[in-house]
């Protein structure tokens, strides 16, 4: 509490400062939007022509700079923009809202506007990436299908376990310490067709920002990464549709106008055809076969005035895989609804509403009297609130305060067998999550920012079912026993409490304009954990809250970094090394039970994880070649009692080296050429070392009770891609876009996994299998359009 | 765990995602390590008892176990005097039928020179098999036509049973780790299917998709009960070498499956692996037409 105290005492301290000296300043703020659409733009910069004062857009696209009195030339800047000089006499608060028009006709001069920036080197920001959906679609990508988390696994200190696994490893972290945000909303699983694609259609796309360390305090719940998506508002100048033809799916997007600069909209929808182009090619009795994903987005949003806009965006996407009696399924819904305040022009709200839900389900009608049915889901309802004090040119205060309630629903469950059926359901568990936080990003002299705040983050479990209590069994790392049920827990009964402080610190020393060195420290908890215990994470895999016998997991990062433009930022530079601690990761015992288990938390085991890494990389932002390497050498492992021998071991998803590079050359003014090359080692794996012979089974064992000690051969792969538009013609608005790519160029076969088994001839003869999920080269040809 | 049919739909439909997916027999180096002793005690009223005492070997060894020959090998339930086993042909024999019984517990001791190792597993009941359902199965999925067959019983309701289901094809036990079909009450796991006849899945379990029943074929299936502790050593064998395909990106990674013998005494160059269970077993013939 003494932590809580100094730090309002602080902020107190900076508003008292504020007071003092604010007779003579003067803000200015408003909303930089792109001319063409009316869609606010994320990050874009303001600044005085000096360079003296420089301020983004926060994903809002709302921006508020602090001036004394005075005349100042104004820049309104944004990468791929046309800059805006204003020259302004500032003698009030006041209020310009402002349009920048795309360059893409001159993509040189955006870059030099970008130049000018030295954004990289001058932002607080650190272990960051952030991409436009340009980048993104600019990557050679599977099917030709462009693809926003395929995208993020090309930055450094980001890994995924292999082709067709869900979701991303962050410097070390597992797949469920990412917090995936789609306009705000948690996605609980960010995966379409297991891994190979992700739920997001880059058509509505705005922006994507991943930020793996230095994490703000506004950004809590998970302990290594933040995958924050925003989708487009949708055009408020003009009708407008954009869609694509490929190989794999469809898309079309429509945006328009509601009222003119007012209200706009935007949906789109994609789907897969396989079912349906394979249905002719299938016998009849394949007719029944169900195999397609989809996904709709939408968002309205309304500007009532100057001061209040309103947003409601919505997801709803889903996998469908079955037959005519086995059906299953998975999917995600988010709904989220905003609204921003502008209290004055040094203050500005957001408050959003989320609901999101994941759900999958198994569906067997054998027929009438036998079958099986399987439901799980978590859903969560989230109210926030943040507010930003821009209060003078040295300090920008956030603070903000949020909850959120889950439902789990581990298994609604039915068996039937000869028309007689038993309900074999799990019984809901609930938990709420409630945080607050307050932060100051403060220029401390011209060559230092720092941006400090807290985090205080406070989960209850509830009650409202039957509570057990498991201890610790005889072996370590055996199963616990269950030592105690009660029922008298109410449904809003808390039946354990856990609060975390969790400080975050970042700074900023530049050391010269075009190189700074930043650091940056920061404590996460998670209070919620997926729950996998196969190879590859799967559309099954189970949310958990944590309980009376499961703890939160607690991250405490440190990242130091450095950074460098070259040739009039030409070339951006970085360098990080990163070191990480979490304490109570989740593992399991061995044959866990994790899909219909009421005492799941006692096949549970509890362990500390470490991971460290240093992260080189280089952006070339400008001339015929475009394009980044990265590279990353890095650790991750774990301790768990009673495993591996006590000893630490590789984490599943341990890649000690791993390097990408992606080039785009632009040929013509109509055509680019792409090319992406990664190389990442092999994952660890346990193999056996000794065979057992029990009924003439072979069972594979290893004497020497090691985890993860062997690695499968490393991953490498290259990919090329090529986009070339169609002619643009003054007379039509329809323009097209043929995409054509190559995905595993030479056909590497890239091993998953290696499992073992009996051959099926000569059972006691046993065999090695390597498994590669693409083992040829992978071309596709897609046309992209917009109206 | 998945009986036949649903591993052959899964197979299927992610054999449809993963079209480019290829499986390679590889040569893989592995690491050494210190053979175990692996006891194979699977006690029924149903045979003569055997049980087999080998050393594990290196994986890809298949020359043939080497058998431990000079242990001394006994069961006890405390009642009656102890079942001594001899060694012949390389098992220890019991030269009869051992009349389990139900609710009993029997402990399993091994003396090889001076380490003495114990295991202990109890009797369950086990239900009747009621009947043998026969389908004649057109062409499907490309497969033969032939007999489809399911077996009926019923869970013994109100408590918590444990079966494995074997099944003998023209008087050859279906062995491979693909055929072993185990059971929680009437389902795979977990509570809730009790006093249920066994779910299709379970009851399906003892056809072969690509080798289905023609006439005049004969089968005998047979259910042991056994209790938790080998229930989840079956399933345990079954995650370790039944899955292989697409779906071993889904299916638990490498472990050492359990064992319930412990080393109770003596120097210890061996560690024990293996498993003891005793089972009642009910059994029923049948011949396709």
């Amino acid at each position: 509490m003494n932590n809580l105290i100094k730090a309002i005492c602080l902020f107190t301290l900076i508003f008292s400062s504020e007071i003092l000296f604010s007779q003579e300043k003067y803000n200015l703020s408003g909303y930089v939007r792109d001319a063409a659409n009316g869609e606010e733009l994320i990050g874009a910069t303001v600044s005085t022509a000096d360079f003296e004062i420089v301020v983004s857009t926060n994903v809002y696209g709302f921006y508020s700079i602090s001036l004394t009195a005075g005349t100042y030339e104004i820049a309104y800047s944004f990468i791929g923009y046309n800059e805006i000089k204003k020259t302004l006499t500032v003698s009030e608060n006041f209020t310009l809202d402002m349009e920048l028009t795309s360059s893409s006709v001159n993509i040189d001069e955006a870059l030099i506007n970008a130049e000018a920036e030295n954004k990289n080197v001058k932002d607080i920001d650190m272990s960051v990436s952030e991409m436009d959906i340009a980048t993104i679609t600019s990557i050679p990508a599977l099917l030709g299908e462009a693809d926003v988390i395929r995208a993020v696994q090309t930055m450094p200190g980001v890994t995924t376990v292999g082709e067709g696994a869900s979701g991303f490893n962050v410097r070390g972290g597992g797949i469920d310490e990412n917090l995936i945000l789609i306009d705000e909303a948690p996605v609980y699983n960010s995966s379409h067709l297991f891994g190979f694609f992700s739920v997001f259609n880059p058509d509505v796309v705005k922006n994507v920002k991943l930020i793996k360390g230095g994490i703000p305090s506004e950004y809590g719940g998970r302990l290594s990464s933040i995958l924050d998506v925003r989708m487009k508002d949708g055009n408020k100048k003009q009708f407008q549709g954009q869609g694509g033809i490929g190989s794999i799916f469809s898309r079309l997007t429509l945006e328009g106008p509601i009222k003119k600069d007012k209200a706009s909209f935007i949906v789109a929808a994609r789907r897969s055809y396989i079912d349906i182009l394979a249905k002719p090619f299938l016998g009849n009795d394949f007719q029944d076969i169900k195999f397609n994903f989809y996904d709709l987005t939408g968002k309205v949003n309304w500007r009532l005035n100057d001061n209040n806009n309103f947003f409601i965006s919505a997801y709803k996407g889903g996998d469908v895989i079955g037959f005519d009696f086995f059906s299953f399924k998975w999917g995600n819904t988010t709904t989220t609804a905003r609204w921003n305040h502008i209290f004055n022009n040094k203050v500005f709200m957001n408050v959003t509403g989320i609901y999101t839900d994941y759900q999958y389900g198994f569906d067997v009608q054998v027929d009438d009297g036998n079958g099986f049915k399987l439901d799980s889901r978590i859903q969560s309802v989230q109210g926030k609130a943040d507010l930003t004090y821009f209060t003078n040119q040295l300090n920008t205060i956030k603070m903000g305060a949020s909850s959120n309630f889950y439902d789990f629903i581990p298994a609604e469950a039915t068996f039937a067998s000869e028309g007689e059926s038993n309900d074999i359901s799990i019984d809901k568990k609930y938990a709420v999550e409630s945080s607050a936080y307050i932060q100051n990003e403060q220029r401390v002299t011209d060559r230092l920012t720092l941006q400090y705040g807290l985090r205080f983050s406070l989960y209850q479990y509830l009650g409202g079912r039957s509570v057990y209590t498991v201890e610790e069994g005889e072996t370590a790392g055996g199963q616990s026993e269950i030592t105690g049920i009660d029922n008298s827990a109410g449904r809003w009964d808390a039946v354990q409490t856990y609060s975390n402080f969790e400080p975050r610190f970042s700074a900023n020393l530049a050391l010269s304009k075009t190189s700074s060195l930043k650091a940056s420290y920061n404590r996460t908890a998670q209070y919620i954990h997926l729950l996998s215990n196969t190879v590859g994470s799967s559309p099954v895999d189970v949310w958990t809250p944590a309980t009376n016998n499961i703890k939160p997991s607690m991250a405490d990062q440190l990242a130091l970094g450095y950074f460098r433009n070259f040739k009039s930022n030409t070339y951006q530079f970085s360098a990080e090394a990163y070191y990480k601690e979490t304490q109570n990761v989740v593992d399991y015992i061995n044959g866990a039970d994790i899909l219909i288990n009421e005492f799941i938390e006692a096949d549970l085991l509890r362990g500390n994880a470490r991971a460290f890494g240093i992260e080189f990389y280089v952006k070339k932002a400008k001339g015929n070649y475009t394009g980044w390497i990265s590279y990353t050498l890095s650790k991750t492992e774990r301790l768990v009692e009673g495993i591996s021998n006590n000893s630490w071991f590789p984490n599943r998803y341990d890649k000690p080296h791993n390097f990408n590079i992606n080039i785009n050359r632009k040929i013509s003014e109509r055509t680019s050429l792409s090319l992406s090359f990664m190389y990442a080692s092999g994952t660890p794996s346990t193999f056996p070392t000794n065979r057992i012979n029990i009924q003439g089974w072979v069972i594979p064992q290893n004497a020497n009770n090691e985890r993860n000690s062997f690695r499968v051969p490393a991953y490498h792969r290259a990919d090329v891609g090529a986009i070339i538009e169609g002619k643009e013609r003054t007379d039509k608005k329809w323009k097209s876009q043929v995409v054509l790519s190559v995905y595993n160029l030479y056909a590497r076969k890239n091993p998953y996994l290696f499992y073992f088994q009996q051959n099926e001839i000569t059972p006691q003869t046993t065999e090695a299998i390597r498994y590669s999920v693409v083992a040829s080269f992978i071309p596709s040809l897609t046309y992209n359009f917009n109206f | 765990m998945k009986s036949s049919i649903f591993n052959t739909l899964s197979i299927l439909v992610i054999g449809i995602i993963f079209l480019s997916s290829c499986e390679d027999v590889v040569d893989v180096d592995l690491s050494d390590g210190s053979p175990q002793l692996a006891i194979d005690a699977f006690i029924t009223d149903h045979k003569n008892p055997e049980i087999k005492l080998s050393l594990t070997q290196n994986y890809f060894d298949d020359s043939g176990a080497d058998y431990l020959e000079n242990a001394l090998v006994s069961i006890s339930d405390g009642i009656n005097p102890d079942y001594e086993f001899t060694f012949e042909d390389g098992v220890y024999r019991y030269p009869s039928i051992i009349n389990l019984e139900e609710g009993v517990e029997y402990k399993l001791s091994i003396i090889n020179g001076d380490n003495t190792y114990e295991a202990v597993s109890s009797v369950n009941p086990v239900p009747t098999l009621d009947s043998i359902g026969v389908e004649f199965q057109e062409s499907v999925f490309g497969f033969e036509a032939g007999y489809f067959a399911e077996f009926f019983a019923r869970d013994i309701a109100n408590r918590e049973d444990f079966y494995w289901a074997r099944y003998s094809r023209n008087d050859t036990l279906q062995n491979n780790p693909s055929d072993l079909i185990i059971s929680q009450d009437a389902s795979f796991s977990g509570n809730g299917a009790d006093g249920l006849i066994f779910i299709p899945p379970i009851r399906q379990g003892i056809n072969d998709f690509s080798r289905i029943y023609q006439a005049e074929e004969f089968i005998q299936v047979e259910l042991w009960s056994i209790d938790e502790t080998v229930f989840n050593y079956l399933t345990q064998v079954v995650e370790q070498t039944g899955i292989g395909g697409p779906l071993a990106i889904i299916s638990a990674p490498t472990y050492n499956v359990l064992s319930n013998i412990t080393h109770i005494s003596g120097p210890s160059e061996l560690d024990p692996v293996g498993i003891f269970s005793v089972s009642k077993v009910s059994t029923i013939d049948y011949t396709f037409e």
